[in-house]
């Protein structure tokens, strides 16, 4: 980038975004005007947006992993040693803030109130909404570029893992090289492999997406060719089994995103195809 | 002991223990920081600024005994199983069949932080401070917040994403790894 003394200041905006700055665009931690004038560079960059993507996938992920500790129930041993603890403790020098709550010793008696929840102040901690979408999206995208690594022969078949070999097999691939979307095709071991669509990621780049079902294990999964023509899976995602059919959404029902789709966020910016383009895209060898 | 405060303190238990979950190996460790923290704090409570939020304080005492033990037990803890020490069941509390393998990757790349990498990381993407409330938790510049917290996920994405992509471009992927 030259510096040219005529033209205008350069606005944070207009720069190359770095990866900090990728980082506080997925964090809603920037300014609104500059997170505005950033977003349709991103959206128009599939490389921007992969790294915009992975940064809201490990926020999600850990939002995921450690949220559920709220809902545990504290240990009573750890409420009791801290109650003997204050009852040990001389009454505190500074000057009480309110009247003392005696909600939790006493029970309920009539008049007493709820202990203060102090955290209230900060309602992102009370908002779960969409986590269990954010994990789907974000198991997809750690998932899919860990396949490579998670399918040692010898290991005994973790569901993603038997997931990831079935969808890297030889019939798919053959499916995903020549396939129409709607096609399918039956493994061994009762699964199904039903071809959903095509996606476009780039000019020249192409992703099938599939649904696998019957099987030991169901799911989604992207695959994406590579220059080489293999089709390498790029993202990968297990449905919550039949016995629990609402799968990823919580039980709000709040969110408008499939876990398809949360499929194809962890991607990035995806086309899908009609079947005319398809059938070009395929005619030109994907190319 | 003001019970008001103790009751406070209480309240603050289950976020109190998420970060701690966040920060050490095992909800045994994790617990024992809490309560360490806890007792630490009714034993110094009369620096406690009524009005001032409890919460920054709190985990302000709680990043601190922290980094104490950090700096204790340079020997590593016997491994906890990752079934142990997390919960893996769902947010909707079915058990899911992929959060093991991504938690246990999740679990040793934390493990591997710089623990003032690591405090970031807890602070901004787990408990869900904003970076400034993050600089004031740390008593440090907010730019240093981004760059730890920005290191932090390079160093996430690398252990728990991405170790294989750039050899995938060159190899075919359908062959087998060993």
């Amino acid at each position: 980038m030259s510096h040219n003394p005529e033209t205008k200041p350069v606005k944070p905006e207009d720069r190359e975004p770095d990866d900090t700055m990728l980082m506080a665009f997925a964090d809603e931690a920037l300014p609104p005007e500059t997170a505005a004038a950033l977003a349709p560079r991103i959206a128009a960059d599939p490389q921007l947006s992969t790294k915009v993507a992975r940064f809201k996938a490990d926020r999600a992920l850990l939002r995921a992993a450690f949220d559920p500790v709220l809902e545990e129930p504290v240990p009573d041993r750890l409420v009791a040693a801290i109650r003997a603890r204050a009852a040990a403790e001389p009454a505190s020098p500074a000057p009480a803030r309110r009247p003392a709550l005696r909600a939790i010793e006493g029970g309920e008696g009539p008049g007493s109130a709820p202990p203060a929840p102090v955290a209230t102040t900060r309602p992102i901690a009370l908002r779960r909404r969409g986590l269990s979408f954010a994990l789907a999206a974000s198991l997809a995208l750690l998932l899919g570029f860990t396949v490579g690594r998670l399918v040692p022969s010898s290991e005994p078949p973790a569901p993603t893992l038997s997931l990831a070999a079935l969808v890297e097999s030889e019939p798919v691939r053959a499916l995903a090289e020549q396939g129409t979307s709607g096609e399918s095709v039956a493994l061994a071991g009762g699964a199904t492999v039903l071809l959903l669509g095509t996606l476009e990621r780039g000019p020249g780049r192409y992703c099938r997406e599939l649904e696998v079902s019957g099987g030991p294990q169901p799911g989604l999964a992207i695959l994406c060719r590579s220059a080489e023509g293999t089709w390498p899976v790029t993202a990968l995602v297990a449905l919550v089994p039949a016995e629990a059919p609402s799968g990823f959404a919580p039980a709000g029902g709040e969110i408008e995103h499939d876990p398809a789709e949360a499929l194809r966020e962890a991607v990035g910016s995806l086309r899908l195809l009609d079947r005319e383009a398809e059938a070009a895209a395929r005619a030109r060898g994907w190319r | 002991m003001e019970p008001n405060f103790t009751n406070e303190l209480v309240a603050m238990l289950p976020r109190l223990r998420r970060f701690a979950r966040a920060l050490t190996r095992s909800v045994e460790e994790a617990d024992d920081l809490v309560q360490d923290t806890c007792e630490r704090a009714l034993a110094n409570a009369a620096r406690y600024t009524p009005g001032t939020r409890l919460d920054s304080w709190l985990f302000r005492i709680l990043q601190n005994r922290w980094l104490d033990r950090c700096r204790q037990s340079a020997t590593r803890g016997q491994e906890v199983p990752v079934e142990e020490a997390y919960e893996v069941v769902g947010a909707d509390g079915r058990r899911d069949g992929l959060n093991l393998i991504v938690m246990n990757r999740l679990r040793s790349a934390l493990d591997t932080l710089p623990p003032e990498q690591r405090l970031v990381l807890v602070a901004v993407c787990v408990d869900g401070l904003s970076y400034k409330e993050t600089a004031e938790l740390l008593d440090i510049p907010i730019g240093t917040v981004m760059s730890r917290l920005a290191r932090a996920r390079a160093q996430l994405h690398e252990l728990v994403l991405a170790t294989e992509e750039d050899q995938r471009e060159e190899r075919p992927a359908h062959v087998a790894q060993s």
